[in-house]
């Protein structure tokens, strides 16, 4: 009885992890500098990643070097929510993103 | 024993944790005996700088009273848009005197937006009561039609600020922020919303807008229409999610037609590479379109991508948007030499996208299947099955997945790339 429990809660959160479920519920991960002048979405799972982000930010940051001085640490504006476990693959496996100090937008 | 003991204390620290805030605004109105809208406007004193609409009147009788309502000129400044509305309600309070107050409402934009109209079933923004003398008794914040939050008048601060509306500080559980009512009046007022957990909010504060009431059929009060959906909204960071097409492609007229050379590529990021899964390491994947006009030492490269302007699941069918594309990572591409006329008549359905995003219907396939298509060139078989087999059967639709294993499938053509890259920086914007 105990087994079948906690394979169904397993079968559950892989379920929704890793199926188009997840596309549905998926943040729109955004993100942003100090003063907001930059910001950037993940539009949900729709093409872009951590790493377009990553690679946006320093495109902005040649763009526009006085950006550059200071602050210039890019920020996750969505707020971590560690009780949607339909986004828990994305926190063990591309944790990089959630570990980026919050700003509010 | 003990783990019976721990269980219980995490039971009640669990049941602690998820207690209700305390909502202690006190309600406004109340409901004694019957009111007529002659009495009203017997009663009313008129503004000379606001007039009523009395042929919107309406009367509303929910569990929090029974009340009139009308229309009245004048919005409020939200946000540096006039954006909101005004209405005025009048009701019997509890020794049957008359009483009025002004409703400043204001949807959110992004709701707004979206839905075009303001329905009282999911409003969403939010709500300031006024009384006579212009002092701000309570405000409530909705979401999809329910309370979701409470704003109270930010005293100590009142009139030291400016009125543009920018955050100015979080004060633990409230945030204070200004706004401009419709008089013209820099109002500092401080909200906080609280979590509802299902159902309504039992004893809201000062539920007296009830968004049923105050919110649907809000054309009243001679404000020309203010529920039509306001031109670019000022959210924070939106622009930038966005791209209005009409400026990037504008960007190709710097470049002459005489002797250019004009390309068209497709890049497909699969979701599952090298497969025809719809769904993968890549989520449900994506296909962009990139335009290259070159004339000797200058090119201008724009790509873009059609995406739904919603989350959750409201992104299965929602406005669309387009968004730049720049920087891409994709598994396959696929590009063509065309003619001006053909590249000028896939810019032009470029500038024009579809208003509506579909999954299956109209999704990010069929966008750049139907601009590609515009300027003469039919791309690959885009279709792929979709969903289950079984009752009603399986369905076919474009996708990212179906496009590109067409693509793959092409590999020893000169014009595909199956090794996959980053797709090339846009210019941007031209005003």
């Amino acid at each position: 009885m105990k087994k079948n429990i906690i394979i169904t809660i397993i079968a559950i959160i892989l379920i929704f992890n890793y199926t188009p479920i997840n596309y549905i519920l998926k943040e729109n991960y955004t993100y942003s500098n100090f003063d907001g002048s930059f910001t950037f979405s993940e539009e949900g799972g729709k093409g872009f990643n951590y790493t377009s982000v990553i690679r946006a930010y320093t495109y902005f940051l040649c763009q526009h070097p006085e950006k550059d001085q200071g602050d210039n640490r890019l920020y996750r504006t969505f707020a971590f929510k560690p009780w949607c476990f339909w986004e828990w693959g994305q926190m063990i496996f591309h944790s990089d993103r959630f570990l980026l100090s919050y700003k509010k937008r | 024993m003990k783990q019976k003991l721990i269980g219980i204390i995490l039971f009640f620290i669990v049941l602690t944790a998820c207690k209700k805030d305390q909502k202690n605004t006190p309600s406004i109105i109340q409901d004694n005996g019957n009111l007529s809208l002659d009495q009203v406007k017997q009663w009313h004193k008129p503004d000379t700088a606001f007039s009523v609409n009395w042929n919107d009147a309406s009367f509303i009788h929910n569990k929090k009273g029974s009340y009139w309502m009308v229309g009245i000129t004048g919005r409020p400044l939200f946000q540096k848009q006039k954006l909101g509305y005004r209405r005025l309600s009048f009701y019997r309070d509890s020794i049957g005197n008359i009483q009025e107050h002004t409703l400043e409402i204001i949807p959110d934009q992004l709701y707004l937006q979206r839905k075009q109209k303001v329905s009282s079933a999911d409003f969403t923004g939010r709500i300031f009561i006024y009384n006579t003398s212009r002092h701000l008794l309570a405000g409530e914040i909705y979401q999809n039609g329910k309370q979701t939050g409470v704003i109270k008048l930010q005293a100590a601060t009142t009139g030291s600020l400016h009125t543009a509306s920018a955050p100015v500080v979080i004060d633990e559980d409230w945030y204070q922020y200004g706004y401009t009512d419709s008089e013209g009046n820099a109002v500092i007022v401080a909200e906080k919303v609280y979590t509802i957990s299902g159902g309504e909010a039992e004893g809201s504060p000062g539920n007296t807008s009830d968004p049923g009431a105050a919110a649907a059929n809000p054309t009243g009060g001679g404000t020309g229409n203010p529920t039509v959906a306001p031109s670019p909204s000022n959210l924070p960071g939106e622009d930038h999610a966005a791209v209005n097409p009409k400026e990037l492609i504008k960007c190709f007229g710097n470049i002459p037609d005489q002797g250019a050379t004009m390309k068209v590529t497709i890049y497909v990021q699969e979701p599952f590479p090298g497969t025809t899964f719809n769904y993968g390491p890549n989520s449900v994947g994506h296909v962009a379109i990139a335009l290259t006009k070159s004339n000797g030492t200058s090119s201008i490269t724009q790509i873009v991508g059609f995406y739904p302007n919603a989350s959750g699941a409201s992104k299965m069918h929602a406005p669309s948007k387009i968004v730049d594309n720049s920087s891409l990572d994709y598994n396959v591409n696929i590009n063509y030499t065309v003619t001006a006329d053909n590249f000028n008549a896939i810019a032009n359905y470029i500038s024009n996208p579809p208003a509506t995003y579909d999954i299956s219907d109209f999704n990010c396939t069929n966008f750049v299947y139907n601009a590609s298509k515009a300027g003469g060139i039919t791309l690959p078989d885009p279709y792929n099955t979709i969903g289950l087999s079984g009752p009603g059967g399986a369905g076919y639709a474009m996708t990212p997945a179906g496009l590109g294993n067409s693509i793959e499938n092409l590999k020893d053509n000169p014009n595909v790339n199956t090794n996959g890259g980053t797709a090339p920086l846009g210019k941007g914007a031209c005003n």
